[in-house]
């Protein structure tokens, strides 16, 4: 019995990198951005897509993919605001989206139909950072509830995004969360990220976000 | 964890490269370790090392390098290879 040696070097994250080009000519096709939303649980993440869906719902036609380790909970709540919600990745204990994922609720929306898409990642700083899910650029938010250092804490993250919300401002009289000192630090870490300071309860700062979207997203003219 | 699901997917590619039915005689699995790619070797190695310790697999040896850069790579596989009759 002899051993033989197969040389493979092979990227383990060939496969989703592939999977991820592919959702991204796809959405490129059909003039759709996608923004792939992380935080850690409990920034309001979902609060802020249910807000955003609301006020922009006539304007914009919105879909989203949600990601959730166990329930239906968040697409419970998403789905009140939009018909277009695909599926609810229940992961079942996975800690993050992947592309396959992505690419195979891509094939339940009728993306001629989709003026942006939101996809919802599993609440996670770290995992998501190294999942390309094809998206157009990921979004961090996180909430004057946390510690004012969660950039330098997960640097990787806050390097990957392409924009920061920090949420929960409505909070601020009553925390001794120092905004300046927060985007610091998020700036010490990636330069170039664009802020929006909101709240998804009062819909204080969304007004900025909505304009952020707009300009990304396909207006149909007319009906 | 994320390194399991890395770990996952390192079985998968095992799968891949010589077929369900050779898994089981697979002996050894190389990888290479980034050392930007964020992934803990450590971990990554557990992981493997419960996943390699079960069936289709059956015990297959881990070997872990850790080289400069961002990939994480299966480098190769030694497989048993049926030689004429023992």
């Amino acid at each position: 019995m002899t051993v033989r040696r197969i040389e493979v070097r092979e990227r383990v994250m060939e496969r989703n990198d592939a999977l991820a080009a592919g959702v991204r000519h796809r959405l490129r096709e059909h003039g759709v951005p996608a923004f792939n939303l992380v935080s850690s649980p409990g920034s309001g993440k979902t609060a802020l897509l249910e807000r955003t869906l609301q006020d922009l719902g006539s304007e914009l036609r919105m879909a989203v993919v949600t990601g959730d380790v166990q329930t239906q909970n968040d697409a419970d709540r998403i789905a009140r605001w939009t018909e277009r919600l695909v599926h609810a990745v229940v992961t079942g204990g996975a800690c993050h989206l992947d592309a396959r994922q992505v690419d195979a609720a891509l094939d339940g929306l009728e993306l001629s139909e989709v003026d942006l898409l939101f996809i919802e990642n599993v609440g996670n700083l770290v995992c998501p950072a190294g999942w390309d899910l094809g998206e157009t650029a990921k979004v961090v938010v996180f909430s004057v509830t946390e510690g004012e250092d969660k950039p330098v804490k997960y640097p990787a993250m806050f390097r990957a995004a392409r924009c920061a919300i920090l949420n929960k401002m409505d909070l601020l009289p009553h925390l001794s969360f120092d905004v300046d000192r927060a985007v610091a630090f998020a700036r010490e870490v990636n330069p170039e990220l664009e802020f929006f300071f909101t709240s998804a309860l009062t819909g204080e700062g969304m007004a900025s976000w909505y304009d952020f979207l707009r300009s990304h997203a396909r207006t149909r003219a007319g009906a | 964890m994320h390194e399991f699901s890395l770990a996952l997917e390192i079985c998968r590619i095992a799968e891949d490269q010589v077929g369900a039915a050779a898994l089981s005689r697979v002996r050894e699995v190389g990888v290479t370790v980034g050392r930007d790619s964020g992934v803990e070797p450590d971990s990554l190695e557990f992981c493997l090392d419960v996943l390699l310790g079960e069936p289709p697999f059956r015990g297959a040896r881990v070997t872990m390098e850790m080289v400069p850069g961002e990939d994480l790579r299966v480098s190769y596989l030694e497989v048993e290879h049926d030689g004429p009759t023992d």
